[in-house]
Order: structure tokens, then C-alpha cells, then sequence
């Protein structure tokens, strides 16, 4: 077999020096490839209040509602993020039965019944990056947990009344590779901590509402 | 040297790894809940939106790029559309756009910069010459300008997916600042 210059200079690399070239490389290698496979699990805060669908029993005359949903990351548009969870939001409201019809667009139905909902994702551990990078690096040996705190504002605004303003927290705590989770919570994975998260917030939102006398 | 060789090598894909980038299309704009109750906040007629034209520095204001992967525009691939979509994005969910209104607000884009190379912040920094006419007349010319900042990091997975929400975020607000201006208010009244 005819051997290609760059296999012949690799032949006379004493095998001590390939060796040691290979020894060097391998976890460079391993960290760029590997560290995408490390076991992440998110578990959900419990303080906020659990409410059912079946809680939510309309008080007074139903209307139709225009809702705006914005998603921040530490206080500014989060384009992406509001896109993909929005949906979710709409959902919600309408699955709620608690007005007409429920939109995003301006509507002459909607009478000037606006919800506004604000979620907020806020710095906890400031330091989040650096215990990531401190896991990658070892595979996950060294696990990490996090906390992404999320404050939402929302804001009821009907014709002639003043506003109603509503005000909210919560935590998704997420581990990745060797770290214990919280005690006593059931693990989620990313989407389905973030959904309920979001479910969360919204229903609270209505509940409260709700019990106000304002839907 | 075959040693030094080897840890230049080694370093180049370390930093290929936490620095490189890939070209990327931004999101659709999404509307901003302070920027529409700002708006609703202005009593008057609804708002027709022209053409957000490129100013002196013409189409390079379109170029922009994060840590070697450009990142554009996803209407016509220009950052001036980007501009008048959200305008119009924001009016149209406040109730508050006509295409045929004899109230028109125009604009162009003269400063257009993002940089998310640095390892601490990144910057955003868009500058528009809003102009609103009145039955052809001009009631509003006002270059409206934002300076954005955010926390950086040395890694791309982080740097770079922030430069581009912040970058978006900049416009956002370059838009409530326009909605908050007095004499913007003044005009639509």
C-alpha cells in the first residue's frame, strides 16, 4: 500500500509523542461533543398557588378580552421567547371560559377589555454561567443547580374603570448532570417546567380576577 | 516547537468553540405591553406608516454581524423594514393603525450598530429620523436615538444569543421613546 506524505510523517512520530498528542486532545474533544448530553432536569417552585380550571367560575357578565403577552429577560423584550410562549397564554385564558372570545389583534368586540401580562425573567445566581461551565468541563461530575427567578405583572384595564394590577413570583430550579434536585419536587423536563410556569401565572392572574369581581 | 504547534492548535479550537458564531435571522418583532399603553395613553385618530428609508450611510447600516455570523433582517432582509414593521406592529395592536389615514409617520434610518464581541457588554446603538405629517404637511421631525448595553460573556452560547434578543430589545425601546416624546403626542393629537 502506497503511503500519502502525511501518513508516512505520521509513521515516524515516535508512538511516546502520538500518544501523548492523543492523551491531550481527547478531552478538549470530549468537552466540545459530550457536554450537550449532560442530564438536565428543572423542578418547579411550589409557592405558587395551585388553581384548576374548575376554579374558574365567572362572577359577573362575560366580555371578550384583547390580551398582550410580553416575555423580558431581565427587563427587555424578549422577542423569541414571547413568540413561542404566547400561544400558551391565549390558550389559557380561553380555556378558562371566562370571557367571549379571547385575541391578540385590536377587535371593536373587544370594547376595550384588555388584559396585559408581563413575565419577567430575573438574575438569581449571578454566577450561573461559571458553575455551568464548571460542570461541562467535568462531565457532569460536579453537578450545578440554578434558579431562574420570574416576576409578571399583569394588568386588567376595562372602559371607564380603573385598571386592576396584579402582581406575581416565581422560581424554575434546574440542575444539570450530578446535583440534587429539591427536595420533595417531582423532575420536569425544559418545556414542560416553562408551560407550567407560565400556566401557573396565568391562572392566578384570572383567579384573582376573579375574585375581585372583575371577570 | 512541535509542542507549541500543537498548543496554537489547541487554543485556535478552544476559542472557535466559545467565540464562533453562524449567520442568523432575527425573530418576528414581538410588541411591547409599555410601548402599547403608552400609546393608548395619546388620545387621537389612527396612524398610517410609511417607509423607513436608509439614511446617508445607505444599506451598510444593514450589515450586522455577531462574533464573525452575520444576523439579519427576516423582512427583505433589511433593517429599515424591520424598523417599519414594528411601528406598525406596535400601532396595529394598540387599535391604533389605518393605512389610510391623512396622519402618516415616516421615517429613516440613520445609525445602525450591534456589538457583541466584547467578553463584558454589548452594545446596540439605532438612531431614526421619525417624521409625521398632517395632510401632507409636517407637524413631527425628530431624530430619535437609543444606546442599549447589556452583560456580555467570554462564551458565544451565551454572548451571542444575548447581543441578538438585546439588539431587538433596542428597538423596542427606540420605539416607546418616540411614543413618549411630547411633541410625537403633540403631533397625533
Amino acid at each position: 500500500m502506497a503511503l500519502t506524505a502525511s501518513t508516512y510523517r505520521i509513521s515516524r512520530c515516535s508512538s511516546r509523542s502520538l500518544f501523548r498528542r492523543i492523551a491531550l486532545l481527547s478531552p478538549l474533544t470530549l468537552v466540545v461533543f459530550l457536554t450537550g448530553c449532560l442530564s438536565q432536569k428543572m423542578y418547579i417552585d411550589p409557592a405558587l398557588p395551585k388553581v384548576e380550571y374548575a376554579e374558574l367560575v365567572s362572577t359577573g357578565e362575560k366580555h371578550s378580552v384583547q390580551v398582550f403577552f410580553e416575555f423580558q429577560s431581565k427587563g427587555s423584550l424578549n422577542a423569541n421567547a414571547t413568540q413561542q410562549l404566547k400561544p400558551r397564554v391565549l390558550a389559557d385564558i380561553k380555556k378558562s371560559g371566562l370571557f367571549t372570545s379571547v385575541s391578540e389583534a385590536a377587535d371593536p368586540t373587544n370594547a376595550g377589555y384588555k388584559l396585559f401580562i408581563t413575565i419577567n425573567n430575573v438574575p438569581v445566581d449571578k454566577n450561573a454561567v461559571s458553575k455551568g461551565v464548571g460542570t461541562g468541563l467535568t462531565f457532569g461530575l460536579v453537578g450545578t443547580m440554578v434558579t431562574d427567578g420570574y416576576t409578571c405583572k399583569a394588568s386588567y384595564q376595562r372602559p371607564e374603570i380603573a385598571p386592576i394590577e396584579k402582581n406575581y413570583t416565581h422560581a424554575i430550579y434546574t440542575t444539570i448532570g450530578n446535583a440534587d434536585g429539591p427536595k420533595g419536587l417531582p423532575p420536569l423536563k425544559p418545556q414542560e417546567a416553562v408551560f407550567q410556569m407560565v400556566d401557573g401565572f396565568t391562572l392566578n392572574i384570572l383567579n384573582d380576577l376573579r375574585k375581585d369581581s372583575a371577570l | 516547537m512541535k509542542m507549541l504547534k500543537f498548543w496554537f492548535a489547541a487554543c485556535v479550537s478552544v476559542c472557535v468553540f466559545f467565540l464562533s458564531g453562524c449567520s442568523a435571522t432575527a425573530p418576528n418583532y414581538q410588541t411591547s405591553n409599555d410601548n402599547i399603553q403608552a400609546l393608548s395613553a395619546i388620545p387621537g385618530q389612527k396612524v398610517a406608516v410609511g417607509a423607513i428609508e436608509y439614511g446617508p450611510k445607505g444599506h451598510a447600516l444593514n450589515s450586522l454581524s455577531i462574533r464573525g455570523g452575520s444576523f439579519n433582517s427576516p423582512i427583505n432582509d433589511s433593517w429599515a423594514a424591520y424598523v417599519q414593521g414594528a411601528l406598525e406592529s406596535e400601532l396595529t395592536a394598540s387599535g391604533r393603525f389605518d393605512a389610510n389615514s391623512t396622519i402618516k409617520v415616516s421615517g429613516t434610518l440613520l445609525e445602525n450598530d450591534l456589538d457583541g464581541a466584547s467578553f463584558s457588554t454589548g452594545t446596540a446603538h439605532i438612531s431614526v429620523r421619525f417624521v409625521v405629517e398632517r395632510n401632507g404637511q409636517k407637524v413631527y421631525d425628530q431624530v430619535v436615538t437609543v444606546d442599549n448595553q447589556w452583560d456580555s460573556s467570554m462564551i458565544g452560547a451565551v454572548a451571542i444569543p444575548a447581543a441578538r434578543r438585546n439588539y431587538i430589545a433596542t428597538i423596542s425601546v427606540l420605539i416607546g421613546k418616540l411614543f413618549r416624546d411630547e411633541e410625537f403626542e403633540r403631533a397625533l393629537r
